[in-house]
């Protein structure tokens, strides 16, 4: 048993779940392995890293996996450590010594009003700031992946507004029928009975989001169905603050999976800007009309901090979440309540 | 319970991903040493050893693999060994990807770090404290660089960074010193 790396396993609101804290990427809480009620939906996810830039030209930090640009890796704090400028000032007795001193799992039943749900939590020193990694599995089949901000505001900029673009990469596997699906793109064009579309993306590349259309993506299997025949699919449903800037170019980035080892955001910031992403992550073709593929998804959850360093957040940042959804679409089977079809 | 919430997928993976004994990371180790043997620097240091999963192929059973990461200072590259079995499996140079600093750099950091009169002059204060960051690249140097910032703090909402440096654990020097105070730097 290694204190960070392992690979430990959850199980709740119908899901089977492994999480694990890697030994020297500074990326994080990963997810591996999240399986449906039986069916495979991830092979992985994490929020790998993050690009930080404040208003007036300077600084950008990027954190996380290779951090440059003045960023840090996030550092595992103990799940008890406080929200507060302690664990940046004086480490010693809030570092996680073992990856299970730092992660939460809680399941909870469902209730009047919410399904059931399996959450994994742990949370990250980064500088002066904290990163807490939140993925939450609900019983209707959701993933909602989150992260908060909290700890300190930057001790020499405390009143300079700044954005936080968060990374996550999403390696959605349907039914773990690998490298056979395709990623769609979907907007409302009109209110006509066909002013729905859904359309296979021919390309690896930099996607934008489109409120005006309701624009969402999602990664569907082009061999697995559900009982009713329909290809088993799950959504990213991705709300919006804050549009993309020159520093996150874009929303999603689609493109394939190209191993474990690597394009976990390393090479990513050599300009203290996602260019690399479009550059050189999602570069090739996909085959939507043939064989289908591994798709590899990069979502960015964004927000613009205008601090409260006059009030709420002079002593410490209260936590601050923002997420996104993964929804599942003809995933799970069809029963009546009678017992057929 | 657990059978029926888990893909058959996942159990085929349960001995690949079982947790790493002491035995296989020290395997590893000395795998990954004894390849390397005759191309590293004197001055190299093993960051980490985990276990590694790549995605099989759907025909072939998943492969337990351990992976082991090694920076050598001086020639500066970020070496990744593959082991499976206590034997190496592939190498592979990380170009251009620095690994997050372990305890260890950092202190020789500071210690170097702490050299510096202008440095050391901050430190003489009882309420400063150093932490480190990850200082700017460029796509030609690939030396490891830490970097450190030394701030005050009398209470939350009274903290500043007095100072930043730069310090390059491949050529064991301090690269940059910015006095946010006085406005100096080099
Ligand atoms: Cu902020």
């Amino acid at each position: 048993m290694a204190t960070f790396g392992d690979f430990h396993h959850e199980t709740g609101a119908g899901w089977s779940v492994y999480w694990r804290i890697p030994v020297f990427s500074g990326g994080g809480l990963e997810i591996w392995w999240a399986d449906f009620q039986g069916h495979r939906v991830m092979w992985r996810g994490s929020q790998p890293f993050a690009i930080v830039p404040y208003h007036g030209g300077s600084p950008t930090y990027k954190d996380g996996v290779d951090a440059q640009c003045g960023g840090a890796p996030f550092t595992t704090l103990k799940h008890g450590a406080p929200n507060s400028f302690a664990p940046w000032k004086n480490p010693g007795p809030y570092i996680a010594g073992a990856d299970t001193d730092a992660v939460v799992v809680t399941t909870t039943p469902a209730g009047d009003f919410d399904p059931a749900t399996l959450v994994i939590t742990a949370k990250f020193q980064c500088g002066w700031y904290q990163y807490v990694h939140r993925w939450e599995f609900t019983s209707d089949g959701d993933i909602h992946p989150s992260v908060a901000m909290g700890g300190h505001l930057n001790p020499n900029k405390p009143s300079v507004a700044h954005i936080h673009s968060m990374y996550f990469r999403i390696d959605l596997d349907i039914d773990g029928q690998y490298p056979h699906d395709v990623c769609e793109e979907f907007d409302h064009n009109n209110f006509s009975a066909a002013g729905d579309k859904w359309t296979a993306l021919s390309a690896q590349g930099k996607q934008l989001h489109d409120i005006a259309r309701a624009r969402k993506w999602r990664v569907r299997s082009t061999t697995s169905q559900n009982n009713l025949k329909q290809f088993r699919a799950y959504e990213i449903e991705l709300p919006r603050m804050a549009g993309p800037d020159k520093y996150s170019t874009g929303d999603v980035w689609a493109t394939i999976y190209r191993g474990d080892g690597f394009q976990f955001g390393e090479n990513v910031g050599a300009a203290c800007t996602d260019e690399e992403l479009t550059t050189s992550y999602a570069v090739g073709p996909l085959h939507p009309a043939t064989t289908g593929d591994d798709i590899v998804l990069w979502v960015v959850v964004r927000h613009h901090h205008e601090p409260r360093n006059l009030g709420e957040e002079a002593d410490h940042l209260p936590y601050h979440y923002e997420d996104f959804s993964i929804v599942p679409r003809s995933f799970i089977d069809v029963h009546s309540a009678t017992g057929g079809q | 319970m657990k059978k029926t919430e888990m893909s058959e997928a996942t159990k085929a993976l349960e001995a690949a991903i079982a947790p790493l004994k002491d035995k296989e990371a020290h395997a590893a180790r000395e795998a990954a040493t004894k390849q390397l043997a005759t191309e590293l620097s004197k001055r190299h240091r093993i960051l980490g050893v985990e276990l590694r999963v790549e995605k099989p192929a759907h025909s072939a059973a998943p492969k337990r693999q351990i992976a082991v990461l090694v920076v050598d200072y001086t020639q500066r590259r970020v070496i990744e060994v593959l082991t499976a079995d206590g034997r190496v499996i592939k190498v592979s140079d990380l170009d251009g990807f620095q690994p997050a600093p372990i305890p260890e750099e950092i202190e020789e950091a500071q210690d170097l770090a702490q050299a510096d009169e202008r440095l050391a002059r901050i430190l003489e204060n009882d309420d400063v404290f150093v932490s480190a960051f990850s200082p700017h690249r460029s796509a030609e140097r690939k030396d490891r660089e830490i970097g450190l910032r030394y701030a005050i703090s009398e209470s939350a909402r009274d903290i500043r960074i007095l100072a930043e440096a730069v310090v390059d654990l491949s050529d064991l020097k301090l690269v940059h010193v910015e006095n946010f105070e006085t406005g100096e730097r080099d």
